[in-house]
């Protein structure tokens, strides 16, 4: 630092004078904000968006799940918990009684739709979890993790990778 | 029964004043919000409407004077059941008390009664500020104590620590000045600055007494609390210091008592090195014959009005452009800094009215 | 002796021992199956091919007997081939259903096809689809389709158990285990089977699905459930247990144990465990404070005097017990104290048998006996409190047995008595009938909550470590012995298990020198404990205080 930095007045001069040029900048030229008027106006969703999990059934309505506890050992932040049942005779040997997700800790990775064998978790939902009043309401049971459909992407990530749109 | 003109008019001036500096809030709220976002590229807060009419963001304040007159007001378990409740107005009075001395235009007369426009006119008004000033520290450091967490013990001893050592300096800076026009009444200092320097610029304190200017506005934005001096708060690091355990209303007088005195220390910036209420190049006289005795009141009025507003927004303006001092570099710069040059300051000061002066 | 060479690196090995053992003692590791140690050689899992020169083919090491001048190679790219292929076989009608498979984690199968063949299947037919979830009995489920035919648990049930329900029926692909029709397999020991297998073919109907095995803590334990003591490993997740397997010690259990001991856990994990201390008020007993609780013991305590009294439990720790006597001679001065020693008769549980379960069902009663012979309890201290009690002159009783009204002959008389006491504190796992006699209940940590040694019957020291901590505000006896101490204004006791083993090893003379780290994780005998301390040899026929010293042997 020389002198003229070390007795920071004129430092503080230039950066009065940036942030005074940004003020009347803005000023007068508001529209060109990046800002978004959030509810009216939204950003559209990227191509490759997650959201909420969802719990895959098969044409039965049973779940796809085996409760083979894959996706509670992949996930980061231990937001999976999982109970396993006896299956039925007819289905797989074994099914989850209990499937929770927390959505409070989970970080929307995705490794647990990764570690899944058996297709049984995706996030395709498009959905954001909406707000609660209270740590109980995060738990999604597996009625919430099944209640709401896929949604089909606009660009399917898939042919995006492909090259194929 | 009739009522004397002089204490019809203190009683007026006793409610006008604290009124029109609490008024003054919410429009700094608004300009400190909207100013930073703009400062920021952002839009900032735009919201709160009546019917479908924002006033560019006006409102908010408003919305949020209610919010806390409406929340709950509760102590922290192991807070202390008095001071907890005592410090805010102990940091809100002080502040709004100091404003009681500030001249917002020359004498007026009534009826023949010569009326002050200051709330009270005191022979030894800047030292009135002063003392009145540093009884705000003493709810700082109580609300630091009384809140029973360590972040507002922090902040609160980090506070004590930066007003005790920026007073000192706050008190030298100004002696310059009140040593060239020799009075400590705010009113006679304004008045003093009202004649001209070699004929061309006003006889302002910033002229006459540029170090000590530059002092006294360092030193007031550490009494203020404000960045880059704001160690008290330390969002990042105290997680909002001594009002950490506040919400509700109580906060909102820490809140108030932050702003009122920024407006008290603008204003006595204004008075001791911008000339007060005087008009640049017109002096009361003057006034007084172009424009009658309320048009000059009122001129001067809006120019003190025009001074104290600048050093508003550089409050503002300086919070959004500087990062916080680190602990050590803001004492470093209050005793080995600014102390020391208040110092040489007040010498040479002394020393050059005592030659011009003629032994 | 016949002196060979496995991978070039020579060894000697007694007559009659396999190239296995052979390898095994130069600690080169070879895979397998079929092969147990502890089991009789079957060689039907080819797993553990070696090349062995001069030899055409590749042959098993596990029935390969060594002989002089032999040249084996088990690394070779013929044996890396031949393990490949023996894989490859293995797994031609493997379901791989894994993910729901219990033993994954733990899986041999699935240990050793990424350690040795990590190639794809090239199967492109159908697999032969065989019954799956199949009970075996009571205790166990069995999945033909993940069965290697190893016939581990079909030996271990004929060698041990000798139970002759399992066995293998049919030929090539259609070979399975199976027991015979109604006759369900039902052997106290059943579920080492489960540890044996494997693959997950057998799966314990107790652990099934309820924890993936890599998420689960092992804490080294001792069953408590009798006085075998086998070594255990007490495997938890979350201050939950989930089971309990052997641990291997040859001094004790070898690597098998009984299915009661497997299964004692769940009482720890019970709801109605007492999670809180709890008084008599007018109407039944309240839940309070350990504060409340412990001055309404400190006043009783402190009233009584030397007519204070106690009775400890031959299932605790040899430390608690030692701080249980300091207590009661040392800081309360009153030599009434004393256990109930066990009665085979009246505790419930398996009948002894000669391989693994023994009659008496207290894991400590040797342990007790020592110690208090060497605080100068007599031997008979239970006796002398009842009749101390049916006289009235009790006027304070800690309970730590909460078994107690389960284990003594004369219950009536027992009932009688305690009702004539003042004040009776019990400290307990669970609610029983004693506890609900008591003026104040004390919750009590369980042995997988606590630290601390037991002496086996043979004089066999054993340590066991704190798996999970105390459910609700349970205290280990350590710690609640010595709120006692402080209530009843005395001195506090140590609560360190380890300082006050050494304590203990300094009053009671049987313990010899014996240490913590001599202990170790197999256990160790005072006296021929480590050879690095010295050992100060115990004359235990001239010791009078340990009762029935003549019948053991050192």
């Amino acid at each position: 630092m020389d002198f003229k930095e070390r007795i920071y007045l004129w430092e503080i001069v230039k950066g009065l004078w940036i942030t005074l040029r940004h003020l009347v900048y803005n000023l007068f030229h508001q529209r060109s904000m990046p800002t978004l008027h959030y509810p009216e106006e939204q950003r559209p969703m990227p191509a490759r968006y997650r959201g909420r999990h969802r719990l895959t059934q098969r044409d039965d309505g049973s779940l796809k799940c085996t409760a083979c506890m894959l996706c509670a050992t992949a996930c980061p932040a231990k937001c999976i918990y999982i109970e396993a049942q006896e299956g039925l005779p007819e289905g797989t040997e074994k099914r989850p009684q209990v499937y929770n997700i927390d959505m409070l800790k989970c970080v929307y990775c995705s490794l647990c739709v990764e570690a899944c064998p058996c297709d049984a978790i995706r996030m395709d939902t498009g959905l954001m979890p909406p707000p609660a009043d209270s740590r109980e309401k995060f738990i999604y049971r597996i009625e919430e993790l099944t209640k709401y459909p896929a949604i089909k992407h606009p660009n399917p990530p898939f042919l995006h990778r492909c090259g194929k749109l | 029964m009739t009522i004397e003109i002089p204490y019809i008019a203190a009683v007026l001036k006793a409610i006008a004043f604290p009124v029109m500096a609490l008024n003054m809030i919410p429009v700094l709220v608004w300009i400190e919000r909207r100013g930073s976002a703009f400062i920021q590229n952002r839009i900032g807060p735009n919201r709160a409407n009546i019917g479908s009419f924002t006033f560019l963001g006006l409102l908010h304040p408003f919305a949020d004077a209610m919010k806390f007159m409406f929340k709950e007001p509760f102590r922290p378990e192991n807070a202390h059941p008095v001071f907890y409740f005592l410090a805010p107005a102990l940091v809100v009075i002080p502040s709004l008390m100091a404003l009681a001395v500030i001249p917002i235009a020359d004498h007026v007369w009534v009826q023949g009664h010569e009326i002050s426009m200051s709330v009270t006119e005191l022979e030894y008004g800047i030292a009135y500020v002063f003392a009145v000033a540093s009884i705000g520290v003493l709810g700082i450091a109580i609300a630091g104590w009384a809140s029973n967490n360590k972040y507002s013990l922090l902040g609160g001893i980090r506070s004590t620590a930066q007003m005790i050592s920026y007073e000192l300096s706050l008190g030298l800076s100004v002696l310059g000045v009140l040593l060239i026009f020799g009075t400590l009444d705010l009113n006679e200092l304004a008045r003093g600055q009202g004649a001209l320097l070699w004929g061309v610029l006003p006889k302002w304190g910033v002229f006459l007494q540029p170090v000590g200017f530059l002092l006294f506005v360092v030193a007031c934005f550490a009494e203020a609390n404000r960045l880059p001096f704001d160690l008290p708060e330390g969002d990042s690091e105290l997680v909002a210091g001594y009002h950490t355990e506040y919400g509700g209303f109580k906060f909102s007088m820490f809140f108030m008592g932050e702003y009122v005195s920024m407006v008290t220390l603008a204003s006595l910036i204004a008075t001791l090195f911008f000339g007060g209420w005087q008009v640049p190049w017109m002096t009361t006289t003057a006034l007084d014959a172009h424009l009658g005795e309320l048009g000059r009141t009122l001129s001067q009025i809006a120019a003190f009005a025009v001074k104290i507003g600048f050093f508003l927004w550089l409050f503002i303006w300086v919070r959004w452009t500087l990062p916080r001092f680190r602990y050590d570099q803001l004492m470093r710069l209050g005793w080995k800094v600014v102390l020391p040059l208040a110092l040489v300051n007040i010498l040479v000061t002394a020393l050059v009215l005592l030659l011009a002066n003629g032994f | 002796m016949p002196k060979l060479t496995v991978d070039g690196r020579p060894v000697e090995v007694e007559a009659g021992q396999t190239v296995m053992n052979a390898a095994e003692k130069l600690g080169i590791e070879i895979p397998r199956f079929c092969y147990h140690s502890k089991l009789p050689v079957a060689g039907n899992c080819r797993m553990c091919l070696v090349e062995v020169e001069k030899m055409p083919k590749l042959t098993t090491s596990c029935t390969t007997p060594a002989t002089e001048g032999m040249v084996v190679l088990t690394k070779s790219p013929k044996v890396k081939e031949g393990q490949k292929a023996v894989l490859e076989y293995l797994l031609i009608n493997h379901p791989l259903d894994c993910p729901v498979c219990d033993k994954a984690g733990e899986c041999d199968l699935q240990d050793q096809y990424f350690a040795f063949s990590s190639t794809p299947s090239r199967m492109i037919d159908q697999k032969v689809h065989k019954p799956k979830r199949i009970e075996l009995g009571p205790t166990i489920k069995l999945d033909q389709e993940r069965c290697v035919l190893c016939t581990r648990c079909v030996r271990f049930l004929e060698v041990y158990a000798h139970d002759h329900s399992l066995g293998t029926v049919n030929r090539g692909d259609r070979a399975i285990l199976t027991v015979f029709p109604g006759r369900p397999l039902d052997n106290i020991y059943s579920l080492n089977t489960v540890d044996l297998c494997p693959v997950g073919a057998l799966t314990s109907k107790d652990f099934r699905f309820k924890k993936r095995v890599w998420f689960l803590k092992n804490a080294d334990s001792v069953c408590t459930f009798c006085s075998n003591q086998c070594s255990t490993v007490v495997q938890h997740d979350e201050g939950t247990i989930y089971r309990i397997l052997p641990r291997e010690n040859e001094k004790v259990n070898g690597p098998w144990m009984c299915d009661t001991g497997r299964l004692e856990y769940r009482f720890i994990n019970a709801e109605e465990r007492v999670k809180c201390p709890m008084v008599r008020r007018d109407e039944g007993q309240e839940r309070t404070t350990w504060r409340e609780a412990m001055e309404a013991v400190g006043a009783a305590f402190k009233a009584a005097g030397s007519r204070a009294a106690g009775l400890a439990s031959p299932r605790m720790t040899n430390e608690s017990l030692f701080a249980f006597a300091k207590l009661f001679v040392e800081t309360l001065g009153s030599k009434l104290a004393g256990f109930v020693k066990a009665d085979a008769g009246l505790v419930e549980g398996a009948p002894a048998d000669d391989f693994l379960i023994k009659a008496d069902k207290n894991p400590n009663t040797r342990g007790a006996e020592e110690i208090f012979a060497a605080w100068g309890v007599e031997v008979d201290g239970a006796r002398s409190v009842l009749e101390a009690a049916e006289g009235g002159k009790l006027a304070a009783l800690l309970v730590m047995d909460q078994a107690l009204l389960e284990r003594v002959p004369n219950r009536e008389r027992w009932l009688k008595a305690l009702a004539k006491v003042k004040f009776v504190a019990v400290a307990s796992l669970a609610e029983n009938e004693l506890t609900r006699l008591a003026h104040v209940v004390l919750p009590l940590a369980s042995w997988a909550e606590e630290e601390g040694t037991y002496t086996r019957f043979d004089g066999l020291v054993q340590r066991s470590w704190r798996a999970v901590p105390p459910r609700g505000e349970a205290k280990d006896a350590l710690g609640l012995l010595s709120q006692v101490a402080v209530a009843a204004g005395k001195q506090a006791l140590p609560l360190v298990a380890e300082a006050v083993f050494k304590a203990l090893v300094a009053k009671v003379r049987c313990f010899g020198s014996l240490t913590y780290a001599a202990i170790g994780k197999q256990g160790a005998k005072a006296g021929s404990g480590a050879a690095t301390h010295k050992v100060e040899i115990v004359n235990l026929a001239k010791d009078k205080g340990a009762g029935g010293a003549e019948a053991r042997t050192w």
